[in-house]
């Protein structure tokens, strides 16, 4: 049997159905007859979706126009693109 | 061969389509700026690592090879010059060790000697969107996001902020499985814990 604070340590692969049958059946039954670790799930599944529907953070302009600078003289010199970028 | 949307984008940019240009880095800025911040967080060094990766992909386009997400492939550029910045800076890496002290046990105190809840989590009176609704919110989350561990935050803005899977992530930093895993829910909990203030601190 897992206790709670181990049922809370899979929250987030819980919500994200990352979990194996076998501990996915064990969650599922602890939530299901404990009310904190279920609070807490929710919990967690609330989280992730409010950080998933976050508005993109805003680049400024000036950091924009100066990149859309920079790409038009790429394209300018002919857009090479065959370097290796992680070099 | 990059199919779909990627393809189609990659093709624009090499046609020299500002727009597309202009799209992608609203989309990705400052979601790469603030994951460099975390890795360079000397005034300055993020910002220039990030212009820098901009001109990679664009020089780098013809290596892309769909294998990834374009978004991924952007991220994993950023990482890996931030990575070798960082070494020139003589930085210790925030992913060169894997155990750093980062992933002790979450909030032990919260759980009696058996595991049990001590301090069981507080109810929450509302909604994903209800939270949403609230630009306060979005500050706190994230002021809360730049507090946390920097290799927690990383995760985090990869997989919930950017929409990564655990597998584009772990390919993108290089950590396994489970160091994914622990670092993500640590992240979550810690951002968890910011909204629970919120919701019960009576702040309305």
């Amino acid at each position: 049997m897992k206790t709670c604070q181990q049922i809370a340590e899979l929250a987030s692969q819980y919500v994200d159905g990352e979990l194996s049958m076998a501990d996915w059946g064990q969650v599922r039954m602890h939530l299901w007859l404990c009310p904190p670790c279920r609070a807490y799930a929710d919990q967690i599944a609330m989280t992730r979706q409010v950080l998933e529907q976050l508005p993109a953070e805003a680049v400024s302009e000036d950091v924009k126009s100066e990149l859309v600078g920079r790409f038009r003289d790429w394209v300018d010199a002919g857009a090479p693109c065959d370097e290796d970028p992680e070099g | 061969m990059p199919t779909g949307r990627d393809a189609e984008l990659v093709a624009s940019l090499i046609a020299g389509d500002e727009a597309a240009f202009a799209r992608l880095v609203e989309a990705h800025h400052e979601g790469l700026l603030r994951l460099a911040r975390r890795m360079l967080p000397r005034a300055g060094v993020a910002e220039e690592v990030v212009q820098e990766t901009w001109m990679a992909v664009l020089r780098g386009l013809a290596r892309f090879e769909g294998r990834s997400a374009l978004k991924t492939w952007i991220y994993r550029i950023l990482v890996n010059r931030a990575r070798s910045r960082a070494r020139k800076e003589g930085r210790s890496l925030p992913f060169s060790a894997m155990g750093n002290g980062e992933d002790g046990p979450m909030e032990p105190e919260r759980f009696d000697a058996s595991g049990k809840w001590q301090e069981p989590p507080s109810e929450w009176d509302a909604s994903p969107s209800g939270m949403l609704m609230r630009k306060e919110m979005h500050q706190a989350i994230l002021e809360a996001i730049e507090t946390i561990p920097p290799r927690q935050a990383m995760v985090l803005r990869m997989r919930d902020l950017e929409g990564m899977s655990s597998e584009e992530v772990r390919n993108v930093l290089e950590i396994s499985e489970t160091n994914q895993r622990v670092l993500l829910h640590r992240a979550r909990h810690k951002v968890r814990g910011v909204l629970e203030g919120y919701l019960a601190g009576g702040v309305s």
